[in-house]
């Protein structure tokens, strides 16, 4: 067994013995078993113990469906008086949201688990920005949260698709002790 | 008539709480970044009796296939004291294309290992997001390859020399130079890939006082400790200052990484 196959939650009902003797043998991913608080394999475990079970036929297509009707009803431009209020709607419900406190300082917690130079590929996680290349092992990092313009993500070098109507989006980026920028991950 | 007046009193006060406060991303156009919060990171470790004050200032160069360049700079101010508690002021500007044209926003970061507890300062808003102080994070991955052979099933080697003592800043240092050299396609690579990190380390102050890193990938960059003042720096530099709102986080939302850069 290979470290991708360990980590794999989708991978066959491996004996598991296997991933104990993987586990034993490879350091880099006992330290991410550490790392990770033991989640991930037990997620893993939970994964495969419920392979058998599926959504009932249609549910995915009901799914993509909704979510496209959805997109595009908000893409479309307003054309009567509905439109405002309805705005005046958001409006409101924005303005109590902020005044309950409903509104959270922070996105959901998601663990950071991944190293700087983006070793790992789990969803979600930090993807190294070239400025990380040869930072040394044991320096510190912040994080800094920021909105940007679509654009910035092209400038990283990284793909941005055209498609969606959000012009902005949210980032985490890990920041060294120099304040240049490590990683970078995206939250919408 | 009334009805709508109300609605109208509603919908301007919503606004103006609106206002107050950034829209959740995805939301309008944005024409430049803008800062949303920060959260500062636990320490790897702390460092006590070596208190300083300086800035780090690091240039990165990258030169593309097209023979263009990117030239980024930046400056951070960089304090500890002799109980090892820490601040550095950092400005957006490092973040590069993340924070292009909205780079004028500092960020402070304040660990604190005497009272506990993490800060990150937004000046603007005059906001102290704390986060709880869970022990200098560690580092349990050690960077394999050193001495050579396949890492993550690539071919590469790592040789480490030393280059001997010089005072850089007023401080001693000792300079090391580690390179790692990819075999030639080892990652589909036409030659071999060479990594050079030289780094001057100041025992005094238990970290690097200049560090230059080349990785034909992914350019130069060269990181240098200046301005350094030895002296006790003033306490109230690691204090929440008066009229900020602290924002209690008691879990830390994010982990510091686990390191996997050249040691």
């Amino acid at each position: 067994m290979n470290c991708e196959e360990y980590w794999n939650e989708s991978a066959g009902p491996e004996p598991e013995e296997d991933f104990d003797a993987h586990l034993a043998a490879c350091p880099a991913c006992a330290a991410r078993y550490a790392a990770s608080g033991s989640v991930a394999p037990d997620l893993r475990l939970l994964a495969a113990a419920m392979k058998h079970i599926s959504a009932p036929p249609g549910v995915e297509a009901q799914l993509l469906r909704a979510y496209r009707e959805q997109y595009g009803r908000r893409a479309r431009p307003a054309r009567d008086a509905r439109w405002w209020w309805a705005a005046a709607a958001a409006l409101l419900l924005a303005a109590s949201a902020l005044f309950t406190g409903a509104r959270a300082p922070h996105p959901p917690q998601v663990a950071a688990n991944s190293p700087v130079a983006g070793i790992e590929e789990e969803e979600n996680a930090f993807t190294a920005l070239p400025n990380a290349a040869g930072s040394a092992q044991d320096e510190d990092v912040d994080l800094v949260r920021v909105e940007l313009p679509r654009s910035a993500i092209t400038a990283l070098g990284i793909p941005a698709s055209d498609e969606g109507e959000a012009e902005s989006v949210e980032a985490e980026v890990l920041v060294g002790p120099d304040g240049m920028a490590r990683a970078v991950r995206f939250l919408n | 008539m009334k009805t709508f007046s109300k609605i109208a009193i509603l919908v301007a006060a919503g606004t103006l709480a609106w206002a107050q406060s950034p829209p959740a991303a995805g939301q309008g156009r944005l024409d430049r970044p803008r800062f949303l919060g920060a959260e500062a990171g636990m320490p790897r470790r702390v460092v006590k009796g070596a208190p300083f004050t300086g800035d780090l200032v690091t240039e990165s160069t990258r030169t593309l296939a097209d023979g263009n360049r990117i030239h980024q700079t930046s400056t951070a101010h960089v304090v500890r004291d002799s109980e090892g508690r820490t601040r550095r002021e950092v400005s957006l500007a490092g973040l590069g294309a993340l924070a292009a044209g909205g780079g004028a926003q500092q960020v402070i970061f304040l660990n604190d290992p005497v009272a506990g507890a993490n800060y990150a300062l937004d000046p603007v808003r005059k906001v102290a997001d704390k986060s709880a102080w869970t022990g200098p994070a560690t580092s349990s991955v050690t960077v394999e390859g050193r001495r050579g052979g396949r890492v993550g099933g690539i071919d590469q080697s790592v040789t480490k020399e030393a280059l001997g003592s010089s005072t850089i800043e007023g401080l001693r240092t000792q300079g090391t130079r580690i390179t790692v050299t990819i075999a030639a396609g080892a990652i589909g690579n036409a030659a071999p890939i060479q990594m050079v990190t030289e780094r001057w380390y100041s025992a005094d102050l238990q970290m690097p006082v200049l560090t230059k890193r080349s990785d034909p990938r992914s350019g130069e960059t060269v990181t240098r400790l200046t301005n350094v003042s030895r002296a006790d720096p003033s306490p109230a530099l690691f204090q929440v200052p008066p009229g900020f709102r602290v924002v209690d986080h008691p879990a830390p939302h994010f982990r510091t990484p686990e390191g996997a850069g050249i040691e």
